[in-house]
């Protein structure tokens, strides 16, 4: 393969990164893009996965076996705190406008120095894990043009190596054109953001490409592939002696922090979220990513061990697997993979940095008193770039001079054992409020320089510019300060650098904060850390800031940075939210001067922005109560708070309970309404048949003794409908409204029954109707507790009904009485013509007949049954009706038997007599 | 002689009524439904109709709906006789065509004079 070709095919993935980048830069965030939000930030966190897992997993797995895995283990741990502790992060980033480590660790602290130190430490720390994936790069393409043969002999090639020094340039550019264009850093890099989640999807796919292809293809499966190996082979994989606990301990705890606290993570996980809610896809999809691109690393190794032995270096397995079985395509999309794995890592890592190197060390310089008016928005993009420049060149002339001398895994471990120094730092940060500054500054530079002598002194030996005898006899012939066994510890070195780094690291940290209080700005800004989600909604007026300011110097600075326009728009906000930044005595509010400085922190920084406030200012110290009292009303405003969402939250519910009490009051108001307009038109037509005769028998002399007779039986039957009428209404209404109380007795239904029978005879044989009853006779002791004269009402009710609806000409009532199942079953039964199945319910409403437009006009007054049903009701029973059309109905009584006198009552009735 | 029909499912009603129209020189006819009633005015074409609404099978506004909608029935004189008497009941009369709407219980002095009235208009 010529390299013209590999290097055309690079350089068009980058153009097609390039592209998809400004693409989506360009177009405003649609509610497409915001449906794919979570997928892309889900997908960039593989930004994790470098060329070092691309190639070197498998490097790593050939020689040490399974301790390959930690480092993706360590993640996926981290994915269940994610919500605990990244969330925190992110909501303080916003909150404060953050973009970096150093920014939220100095921010946090109050400190310049801080901020200084860790964005040093930082880049130092990250260069050579960026000049591996240069080193990658390089070898993957030199590797796919000579087929591996010229392997050893790269230094040889200076054109090969200044397609790595090219390659930087153009990596340098992009971020430079892309990335950096705007003024504002926070959360805006859309473009960006989709490049690296591109990025993933190629590596993962070109990684499993290879890993299916030498599974299935250059074997028959995993089963065929591991019955080859032989044990030497396996060893590795079977025995742990090669790596023991302590060190898998050390390589999780550093995969730990390295997924939240390296700087691509960081950029990536928190300056880039657009949503908190994000993280809950990421927390499964970005676990699942890694066990895909795990698959195949072990088969991968085995089958390189298998096939190419010792000849080839074992880095390069991935790539020379499918080269040398005559698969040059593939080999191509191999070598794309881990292209992507590489630049993907390099342009968030670069980005990261040159922020921090930009807005926390070479900014700061020029924010400073005297030099404060020229800090233009154009200044800061120009710092920035100048940064990414001076970081790309680093990584270039680190990986010129040391990373070609070690393996990919080692020195991007090394990194790892830098980025978890800022683990205490961090943490004391999120939850502990007495951390501070001292603390944080002693802490990191015992860290920093254990780090730097443990494990980066070892590589200086190597490459020869330190004597060898540094790590024999230690330094100056002082063995207990050899750097891979301070004090004489014999272990693993990276574990032994780690162990001794955050020892001393962990230690100071506690010791510094503990013997120094913290000054009031500091106690103010970890309250707001550490409770963050109590500040979420009002940040400025929460952080305390006395001193004096001319307004005119503020907003002059703000309008460098942010622009005319912006600048106003800002301001103006401002007072529309809050009012004149302004106070009474011509002097800018504190909350002004906070607002202001938060907006700056999202171009320069946290800490630049800090410096220029405080150059432009005549700051006052701060003393300590009026922070505690600050806190103290805020806490009483949390308080105050949840309060009143608890009074809103009852407000609400009283409010729903209101509505619905309404609703039902409604309700019955309309029941009420129809009940009313439905008696009086019940009224109307017995009063209109009065008034007529009345009129008549007044008007007319001539009218006849009969006739006479008559109209007056007339008047007199109109007036008993009336009375009854109005009796059976306001008897509903008591038994309704339960105004009447019923009594409470023993009483026998069989008898009342009898009683009503009796009485109602006459008229029954007046109409010739045919009364059958069926009574078993030892139900006439059978008692019940209730009330005889309603119940005689309600009986009498039954029987009146079913003689008005009997048949004509075999008029037939029947009535029976049974017990079944502990109730009495009284049912009253006639053979007219019965009532339709759909009225069947419908005729115990109250004027149901005379709503019926069906039937014929009623002969009661239609409230007779409903009278009943109640009646029943409140003896503890229930009527019900079973008619066929055609065929009578039957009305069944059940009212409960009365088996035991409760003792309550024996009581009463007792003091009654 | 000028014929009325009655319409009302209340027999005393007709009864007070058939009485004072006897003696007031029609002749009546008396329905206790709305379908009754359209029977007998097909039959009979009487000059004017009393009609209760609220009756089973068709009600009164249903007949007079049907009385003045048809070209050969509509010079018949409609009276209504109701217990309805909301505002929007008595509108609806009036809507569908009714010559008088009065509410239950009403004058039968009042009513006589309006039925002498509206027959004798007819024969101008």
């Amino acid at each position: 393969m010529t390299g013209t070709l590999v290097i055309l095919m690079a350089l068009a993935y980058l153009a097609f990164l390039f592209s998809l980048a400004y693409v989506i830069d360009r177009k405003p965030p649609g509610a497409t893009f915001k449906k794919w939000a979570v997928w892309i930030y889900a997908l960039a966190l593989p930004v994790y996965c470098t060329a070092w897992t691309f190639y070197g997993s498998v490097g790593k797995a050939a020689v040490d076996g399974w301790s390959f895995l930690t480092i993706y283990l360590g993640p996926v741990i981290m994915m269940p705190l994610l919500w605990l502790v990244v969330r925190k992060i992110i909501r303080i980033c916003k909150v404060q406008n953050l973009n970096t480590l150093p920014d939220f660790i100095s921010s946090r602290y109050n400190s310049v120095t801080l901020s200084v130190i860790s964005s040093v430490f930082m880049v130092v720390g990250i260069i050579p894990y960026i000049s591996i994936q240069l080193k990658a790069i390089k070898q993957s393409f030199e590797f796919l043009v000579t087929k591996g043969e010229v392997a050893e002999t790269t230094s040889a090639s200076l054109v090969l190596t200044d397609s790595a020094l090219y390659l930087s340039i153009i990596l340098g550019l992009f971020i430079i054109l892309f990335v950096f264009r705007s003024v504002e850093t926070t959360g805006q890099h859309r473009g960006l953001m989709a490049a690296i989640a591109m990025d993933s999807v190629v590596k993962l796919l070109a990684f499993m490409a290879v890993g299916i292809f030498v599974t299935y293809f250059l074997f028959d499966g995993f089963a065929d592939l591991f019955s080859k190996a032989d044990e030497q082979l396996l060893l590795p994989f079977v025995d742990m002696t090669g790596i023991g606990g302590l060190d898998w301990f050390f390589l999780l705890l550093l995969s730990m922090s390295a997924i939240v606290l390296l700087p691509r993570q960081f950029q990536v996980m928190v300056a880039e979220n657009t949503d908190e809610n994000h993280l809950k896809k990421a927390a499964w999809v970005f676990p699942a990513y890694l066990l895909l691109i795990n698959l195949f690393v072990v088969p991968v190794a085995l089958g390189g061990q298998l096939l190419l032995g010792g000849s080839i270096d074992p880095d390069s397995y991935v790539l020379a697997l499918p080269l040398l079985f005559d698969k040059p395509m593939l080999a191509l999309i191999t070598f794309l993979g881990g292209f992507s794995a590489a630049t993907g890592m390099i342009i968030v890592s670069v980005t990261s940095l040159s922020l921090m190197l930009s807005n926390n060390v070479i900014l700061p310089i020029i924010a400073r008193k005297g030099l404060q008016s020229s800090l233009r928005s154009g200044v800061a993009v120009r710092a920035r770039q100048i940064a990414v420049v001076i970081i790309m060149l680093f990584a270039f002339f680190y990986y010129s001079y040391i990373a070609d001398l070690f393996p990919l895994v080692s020195i991007g471990l090394i990194s790892f054992a830098a980025i978890i120094q800022f683990a205490p730092s961090v943490l004391g940060a999120l939850f502990w409020k007495d951390a501070n500054r001292q603390g944080a500054i002693w802490g990191l530079v015992a860290g920093f320089g254990i780090w730097f002598y443990t494990l980066v002194i070892p590589t200086m030996v190597v490459v020869g510019w330190l004597p060898e005898s540094v790590l024999v006899d230690g330094p100056f012939g002082i063995s207990w300060l050899n750097p891979q066994a301070l004090f004489g510890l014999q272990m693993e070195p990276l574990s032994h650098g780690a162990f001794w780094s955050l020892l001393f690291n962990v230690l100071l940290f506690l010791a510094g904060s503990l013997s120094r209080a913290q000054s009031a700005k500091e106690r103010n800004m970890a309250e707001l850390y550490a409770g963050i989600y109590n500040y979420a909604t009002m940040r400025d007026e929460k952080i305390l800031w006395k001193g004096e300011m001319v307004f005119n110097d503020l907003v002059q600075v703000s309008r460098n940075l942010l622009g005319e326009k912006r600048s106003k728009e800002t301001v103006s906000h401002y007072i529309k939210q809050f009012g004149k930044p302004v106070n009474g005595h011509g002097q800018v509010d504190a909350r002004f001067v906070n607002y202001t400085q938060r907006l700056l922190s999202g171009v320069v920084g946290s800490t630049s922005a800090r410096v220029l406030i405080s150059s432009l200012a005549k700051e006052e110290e701060i003393e300590l109560k009026e922070v505690v009292k600050l806190l103290k009303e805020t806490s009483e405003t949390s308080k105050l708070n949840s309060q009143l969402r608890l009074q809103s939250l009852e407000l609400k519910r009283k409010t729903e309970e209101l509505l619905s009490a309404n609703d039902r009051l409604k309700d019955i108001d309309k029941e009420k309404d129809d009940f009313i307009s439905t008696v009086t038109h019940e009224l109307r037509t017995p009063l209109t048949a009065i008034k007529a005769f009345v009129e008549i028998l007044q008007d007319h002399a001539d009218v006849s003794p009969e006739e006479q007779h008559q109209f007056l039986q007339t008047i007199n039957d109109e007036i008993d409908r009336m009375s009854r009428l109005i009796d059976q209404v306001l008897d509903l209404e008591k038994l309704e409204s339960g105004v009447i109380t019923m009594a409470r007795e023993p009483v026998y239904p069989v008898q009342i029954m009898k009683t009503c029978l009796d009485g109602m005879r006459p008229m029954l044989e007046s109409k010739s109707i045919q009364l059958v009853t069926q009574v078993e006779e030892q139900l006439e002791a059978c008692e019940i507790m209730g009330d005889a004269d309603r119940l005689k009402q309600a009986f009498l009710n039954l029987i009146s009904n079913a003689a008005k609806y009997t048949l004509e000409g075999q008029p037939l009532i029947e009535v029976a009485i049974a017990a079944k199942e502990e109730m009495l079953e009284l049912s009253v039964t006639d053979n007219g013509k019965g009532i339709q199945p759909e009225n069947q319910e419908r005729i115990f409403e109250k004027f149901f007949q005379a709503r019926d437009q069906t039937r014929k006009k009623p002969k009661g007054t239609g409230l007779g049954l409903p009278i009943t049903r109640k009646i029943i009701e409140l003896h503890g029973g229930n009527i019900s009706v079973f008619s066929e059309w055609g065929n009578g109905a039957v009305f069944t009584i059940r009212i409960p038997i009365y088996a035991e006198v409760e003792p309550q009552e024996i009581l009463e009735k007792a003091e009654h007599e | 002689m000028k014929k009325i029909l009655i319409v009302d499912d209340e027999p005393n009603i007709l009864i007070s009524l058939e009485f004072l129209l006897t003696k007031g020189g029609f002749q009546v006819f008396v329905a206790r439904d709305g379908q009754e009633a359209l029977d007998i005015i097909k039959a009979e074409l009487p000059t004017l109709v009393i009609l209760d609404v609220m009756m089973p099978n068709v009600d009164g506004y249903e007949v007079c709906q049907y009385v003045k909608q048809d070209l050969s029935l509509n010079h018949i004189k409609v009276v209504f006789l109701s217990a309805k008497t909301k505002e929007e009941d008595i509108e609806k009369g009036y809507a569908l065509g009714a010559d008088l709407y009065l509410t239950k219980p009403f004058s039968t002095r009042n009513l006589m004079k309006e039925i002498k009235t509206l027959t004798e208009q007819q024969e101008h």
